[in-house]
């Protein structure tokens, strides 16, 4: 007769992911290239942000590429490559769909991707506040988005996207005014998630804290090494506390 | 969503293990430890695996989820801690950042299987 066994496994169904994380990880290492996993949800502004800042950044001598993934439609490409930025679109529909970014397709996306030259990669991941979360594409840094519109019980809602991030940026700051919308119970939020993480409040359109964001990249571009060599987007989502930290 | 792509790895890393001899043709049962702090609703990624595993020559498996908890360390007081709800701020000394020691978890601990 038979019998029933048990067998020990013991494996982690991201490793195959973390794999190829690691190898991109090299390959930015290489080029010295900082890259950013840019999480939100849809409408959150991250098109937005970006052409915003990259002109900015490109006139202080900082050069970035962006990677732009969503489900379908090249439409944030489009809209970056009228700034002169180089970008990719990855259209997630040829991998099923997905509603987030893994490891593989921005491996495949870097193949056909000069990125030699460049400072800062900007991988604008589909907006979704939770699937991203949970996987490393090989970034230095994770930058999770808030539009105020979207209420600020949000980091509550999905807290690894804020765990696992070390900065945030507030966006639409100007629409406050005409929303019940408290600040303070916004950043109650953040900080019951990630309480040494720091923030940003951004108008791109009223051009509010666009220059200490860009001050903040130009650190982190004077800190290079530090994050090319230091993985701080930790599983555990302990954020590492350095240099500027915006007061609220 | 993204369960239906962890369910797809699940079956994956099956498929390659049988193919390696490592386990054996008979799976009955696949026990997976899933973190609280994850992403993953095991409701749904269970829905997904049987969704998923219906061509394949696991369709008769069952896939069982245990849930870990987000387990603690204050690194100023060191006490250890289970959070019941997100706020990663120490109960005793109210200092942060705390080193998270459990949730995180997302793996195959065993198969059960007839012994062929």
């Amino acid at each position: 007769m038979t019998e029933k066994i048990s067998i020990p496994v013991v494996t982690k169904i991201l490793d195959a992911n973390s794999r190829i994380a690691s190898e991109i990880r090299h390959h930015f290492q290489h080029h010295q290239v900082l890259a950013f996993n840019m999480i939100s949800s849809p409408g959150s502004g991250k098109t937005t942000l970006l052409e915003t800042v990259l002109p900015i950044l490109k006139k202080r001598g900082i050069h970035s590429g962006v990677i732009a993934a969503d489900i379908a439609t090249t439409a944030d490409a489009d809209r970056l490559a009228k700034h002169h930025i180089p970008v990719i679109q990855i259209t997630t529909e040829s991998f099923g769909g997905a509603c987030h970014l893994e490891a593989a397709p921005v491996r495949q996306a870097l193949e056909n991707f000069p990125i030699d030259g460049l400072d800062f990669l900007f991988i604008e991941n589909v907006g979704n506040l939770v699937c991203p979360a949970e996987f490393d594409v090989g970034e230095s840094l994770r930058m999770v988005m808030l539009s105020v519109t979207e209420g600020e019980d949000k980091p509550l809602k999905y807290p690894l996207a804020f765990h696992v991030s070390q900065f945030a940026v507030i966006s639409k700051v100007d629409l406050i005014p005409y929303l019940q919308f408290s600040k303070e119970k916004l950043y109650d939020s953040i900080k019951k998630v990630n309480p040494t993480i720091h923030c940003f409040e951004v108008s791109c359109t009223k051009d509010i804290g666009i220059e200490s964001l860009v001050d903040w990249f130009i650190e982190l571009n004077h800190k290079k090494d530090e994050y090319l060599y230091h993985q701080h987007t930790h599983p555990s989502g302990s954020s590492h506390s350095h240099g500027h930290s915006h007061s609220h | 969503m993204h369960e239906a792509s962890i369910a797809q790895t699940i079956l994956n890393e099956l498929e390659e293990r049988v193919l390696l001899g490592q386990l054996p043709n008979s799976i009955l049962k696949v026990n997976l430890r899933v973190g609280r702090f994850t992403a993953i609703v095991p409701d749904n990624l269970k829905f997904m695996y049987d969704v998923l595993k219906v061509e394949t020559q696991f369709s008769e498996t069952t896939l069982h989820i245990e849930e870990i908890p987000i387990r603690c360390r204050c690194n100023i007081c060191s006490n250890e801690f289970i959070l019941s709800e997100i706020d990663f701020v120490c109960k005793h000394c109210l200092s942060f950042p705390l080193e998270l020691l459990s949730g995180r978890e997302l793996f195959i601990d065993s198969v059960e299987a007839f012994d062929d």
